[in-house]
């Protein structure tokens, strides 16, 4: 079968990694956005606090909570996607790691050193969400919460760096050193591949990664507010998704400009006059090849003098390979690739030159973006139009389309991410590495199953992740009830006040221990009466359990066995763990009456 | 100011780089962290499989989850952090491996990405779109584990028998890789080992934290099992008939084993024999983990120094100071990976302890 299909390692490795990449980005940019919103909420919630708008507090608790979740879930899929993306950057780009596992081995080990202290951080902070005291009086608490959220943004945003590192250094490569004579490359600075384009870049992504999440934001939010479930929290959610949307569509604008500038500079110089030099650069590349073959073989000064004069000549050379015929290539090394300066043609190094230049942005990307950051901003405006009106709740139409179109930052970031690889294309690192060079040399066959393998993976990992965040939407839907009135609240409070009472008292009841079997009665009636209470099932299994329980009671002052063995018949109609529990009871209840009963006996005796 | 950190970094890179041991220094992490890779996975592996032979209705169901979850996650970027520090350490050696593996890691990343992609969905409660892949996954679940288990052990038996390749004059690996050889009789009974080891070491945990009688009679079981299968590794092991391990097989730290490993699996069936008693316990879960270190300490110094040993010709073995990547990125990676085996290290201890509560 896969001998039929015929694809070429190259393009097949190259679309492999790149389907994975754009899977992990999305995530990545989810975290990041997820994160600062949550900080957000909670700062609200501070600040507002013990102030006027009391509702709007639980609310924006109940958000910080919310977004807390959908953080962790992104983060879960961000954790499952990089597995297979490590593992197709193994398989079918070997060579890249022997040359280059030095320098791109490092900047990794970075992220997933941020990336392990934000999942101990995650666990942190639910843990503290999930304390009951949290949203007391206790200040303290609530400080904890809010700067254990603040640290997962900003190493949500730390997370990202080591990767556009990398991506810039593809582009712009600084502090790395590559030697051709034994294919090895090493890091001359941390510090210049850190820093490196880090002003525009950077800030860029984090920004549209901003504008996704605050659209996604807005969506749910709309989607509440349409089942008008949770709306309190859907509206105050909406509020802060708007502005912190339209405060992110400023930084992109802003970032994207200063980028779309540098990059039309970086254009000016490029002319046909470069062309030429490049052609240069390649028949100058193509002798220091012939000097590195021989000092391969044996070790000459003269080789040696050459290869080191033209040894930054050489990766252009080696592009030469992209334009030969197939025929030549087939079953060949590294040696048998470029024959002589003879053998090949002036249109091959033609073709050559003109793609070493560095692919000009095409003017369809630019206007796509604008159109979808301009669409994004009419959708934000709109909402902002309604909710300071306060007739969001009435606008179907707009609260439809947020939800339908939902999606479009996301196709911003991209469209972003597939201009940039266009414009790098033969280039792996821009003037040091051509892609080619990276691959793993295997048989197109094996790179086909491998690449059927990660596509189902992928494709599963989708479907999961849409799941996943549906079901948290819907989840939370029952989680938090709705809060209407204060003076609802407060009767609720003394209503859950009185019933908890009783609880304590049955439980009270429950705890001390009978003595005579008539108590054992009342205290397996107490059980059932428990049992109700808390499982709140129908009136017919709690029925049931009063008669069995009030059965197996008279039992038990029998025997012991026969008792245990009914009890556990209930359990099965009937909360287990509660039963579980109220069974040890009795068991050691059983055991005390026992001893009880031998030392009467005994004492009797002895009398 | 910069130029006095810059001469400070200078110096402490230049002092590391001196260092004769840094290859075998980061060798000896690797297996570090490889130790606490199957500590984990141990655990994470035999709770899936307790999971699904425990019934739907069992109370004890959720805190067994509450188990796989918390260890997962961790398990997850301890098997990233340790690909990517062979990446970067042994490139390679990492890229010989493929070359021989090259099926098997295909299959690894498959299983692993859908073994994590089950066991964090069920984080969340399920509704009612999620009911049916649930149950699909739930038959899924022991499968993936199986597969698992045998490919570790196949990969480990295949190494031991020392695979057959060797390196052209260019550094590029001609494998002479066949499956045949690699599932043999002694990759099996290693799986069976790894597989026994785990279920024991999960069942004693969920015995400790649920005090389940039914966990009590697995562990014993399993443990009775255990013994028999390490007294019968003396087999397996002497029909290896590579050279190679002929020649640098430390017979001195075999005998060892030999003697070590039924001795703990013994101590594991009276620990478990007087298990009602809390202390013995904890003391067999200490000799079901000590079990499978020792095992991987044993292939560590079968292999010492050599990653990957070639049957053909003994001079183009793969090994620590043959194939370790640039000294200056070795100085610079080591503190930080000190650092974060030593972060990690505590948290599975916390974790551990979290579950014994």
């Amino acid at each position: 079968m896969f001998e039929l299909l015929h694809f070429d390692c190259m393009s097949l490795s190259q679309l492999q990694f790149r389907l994975l990449s754009c899977l992990h980005i999305a995530f990545i940019s989810f975290n990041i956005g997820f994160g600062a919103f949550a900080t957000l909420m909670q700062t609200i919630n501070l600040l507002i606090g013990s102030k006027v708008k009391k509702n709007n507090h639980e609310f924006c608790a109940q958000g910080a909570k919310f977004w807390l979740k959908m953080l962790t879930i992104s983060h879960q899929f961000a954790l499952i996607t990089l597995i297979p993306i490590i593992f197709s950057l193994v398989i079918n780009w070997n060579q890249l790691i022997v040359s280059t596992g030095s320098i791109f081995g490092p900047l990794i080990l970075c992220m997933l050193f941020a990336m392990f202290i934000l999942e101990i951080f995650i666990i942190l902070a639910k843990y503290l969400a999930k304390s009951t005291n949290l949203y007391s009086n206790f200040l303290s608490r609530k400080i904890m919460f809010l700067s254990v959220l603040l640290i997962i943004a900003v190493l949500t945003i730390l997370y990202t760096l080591p990767l556009v590192a990398m991506h810039a250094m593809m582009h712009h490569p600084v502090g790395i050193e590559f030697d051709f004579l034994n294919n090895y490359g090493t890091i001359v600075s941390f510090t210049k591949i850190l820093s490196n384009n880090i002003s525009n870049m950077f800030w860029h992504n984090v920004f549209i990664s901003y504008l996704t999440t605050s659209m996604i934001a807005s969506a749910i939010s709309a989607y509440y507010i349409l089942k008008q479930k949770q709306i309190g929290m859907a509206i105050n959610s909406m509020k802060i998704a708007i502005f912190f949307g339209l405060f992110s569509l400023c930084g992109t604008y802003w970032t994207g400009i200063n980028l779309y500038t540098q990059q039309e500079q970086e254009k000016n110089t490029t002319t046909h006059e470069q062309i030429n030099k490049n052609k240069t650069r390649i028949k100058n590349g193509m002798l220091g090849i012939k000097a590195m073959r021989n000092l391969r073989k044996e070790y000459t000064q003269e080789d040696k003098n050459l290869f080191l004069m033209h040894k930054e000549d050489i990766p252009y050379a080696l592009l030469l390979r992209n334009f030969q015929p197939a025929e030549r290539l087939i079953g060949t090394t590294f040696e048998t690739v470029f024959p002589t300066l003879e053998e090949i043609s002036q249109k091959e190094i033609n073709n050559a030159a003109r793609s070493a230049l560095k692919h000009k942005i095409h003017i369809t990307q630019f206007v796509i973006s604008s159109i979808i950051s301009a669409f994004t901003l009419l959708i934000f405006l709109l909402l902002l139009y309604k909710t300071l009106r306060k007739k969001i709740v009435d606008a179907k139409l707009i609260l439809k389309t947020t939800i339908t179109f939902f999606w479009a930052p996301i196709a911003l970031i991209y469209i972003n991410m597939m201009a940039k690889e266009i414009q790098r294309f033969p280039w792996l690192i821009y003037n040091i590495i051509p892609e080619y060079m990276m691959i793993t040399k295997l048989n197109s066959q094996f790179i086909t199953l491998s690449f059927f393998c990660f596509f189902a993976i992928s494709l599963i990992t989708i479907l999961f992740a849409i799941t996943q965040f549906i079901e948290c939407i819907n989840y939370n839907l029952f989680l938090y009830p709705t809060i209407e009135t204060r003076a609802d609240k407060t009767k609720q409070k003394e209503k859950n006040y009185a019933q908890s009472s009783n609880k304590n008292t049955q439980t009270s009841k429950m705890q001390s221990t009978p003595t005579t079997p008539s108590a054992l009665e009342s205290f397996a009636k107490n059980i059932a009466s428990y049992l109700r209470n808390e499982s709140g099932k129908e009136e017919k299994i709690a029925k049931t359990t009063d008669k069995t329980v009030a059965i197996n009671s008279k039992k038990t002052i029998d025997s012991k066995n026969q008792s245990a063995k009914k009890t556990s018949a209930i359990g099965k109609k009937v909360d287990t763990s509660k039963l579980y529990k109220a069974q040890l009871k009795t068991r050691d209840i059983l055991k005390k009456l026992k001893k009880k009963n031998t030392d009467t006996k005994q004492t009797r005796r002895k009398k | 100011m910069q130029a006095t950190i810059n001469t400070f970094l200078n110096t402490i890179i230049n002092t590391l780089t001196n260092l004769p041991f840094l290859p075998s220094c980061s060798a000896l992490l690797l297996l570090i962290g490889f130790i606490m890779l199957t500590f984990g996975l141990t655990l994470e592996i035999g709770t899936t499989l307790l999971h699904s032979w425990i019934e739907d209705n069992n109370p004890h169901r959720k805190t067994i989850f509450g188990i796989i979850n918390k260890i997962a996650s961790l398990n997850q970027i301890l098997l990233l952090l340790l690909i990517i520090m062979f990446m970067t350490m042994f490139p390679q050696s990492c890229s010989a491996l493929v070359y021989l593996f090259y099926p098997f890691m295909t299959l690894l990343a498959f299983t692993f990405t859908i073994r994590t992609l089950i066991i964090k969905s069920k984080n969340i409660k399920l509704g009612k779109f999620n009911e049916m892949t649930h149950k699909i996954m739930q038959w899924t679940l022991t499968d993936t584990a199986l597969v698992l288990v045998f490919v570790m052990s196949a990969t480990f038996a295949g190494l031991l028998n020392g695979l057959p390749f060797y390196l052209d004059n260019h550094n590029k690996i001609i494998s002479l890789f066949d499956i045949e050889s690699c599932f043999n009789i002694q990759t099996f009974h290693i799986a069976t080992i790894f597989l026994v080891t785990a279920i024991t070491q999960s069942s004693i945990v969920c015995y400790i934290k649920t005090g389940l009688v039914k966990m009590k009679t697995i562990a014993s079981v399993s443990s009775i099992i255990l013994l028999t299968l390490i007294s019968l590794t003396i087999i397996p092991l002497h029909m290896i008939k590579s050279p190679f391990l002929c020649t640098y097989f430390p017979t001195q730290f075999i005998i060892i084993c030999y003697i070590l490993l039924p001795i703990q699996a013994m101590a594991l069936n009276i620990c478990l024999f007087f298990a009602n008693n809390k202390k013995m316990t904890y003391l067999a879960l200490l000799f079901s983990c000590s079990i499978i270190k020792i095992f991987i300490l044993l292939f560590a110094m079968i292999l010492f120094p050599h990653f990957i040993p070639s049957s053909i010709d003994q001079s183009q073995h793969l090994g620590i100071f043959n194939s370790f990547s640039d000294i200056n990125t070795l100085a610079t990676i080591i503190p930080w990976l000190v650092a974060f085996l030593a972060l990690a290290y505590t948290c599975i201890l916390i974790m551990h302890k979290k579950i014994l509560k």
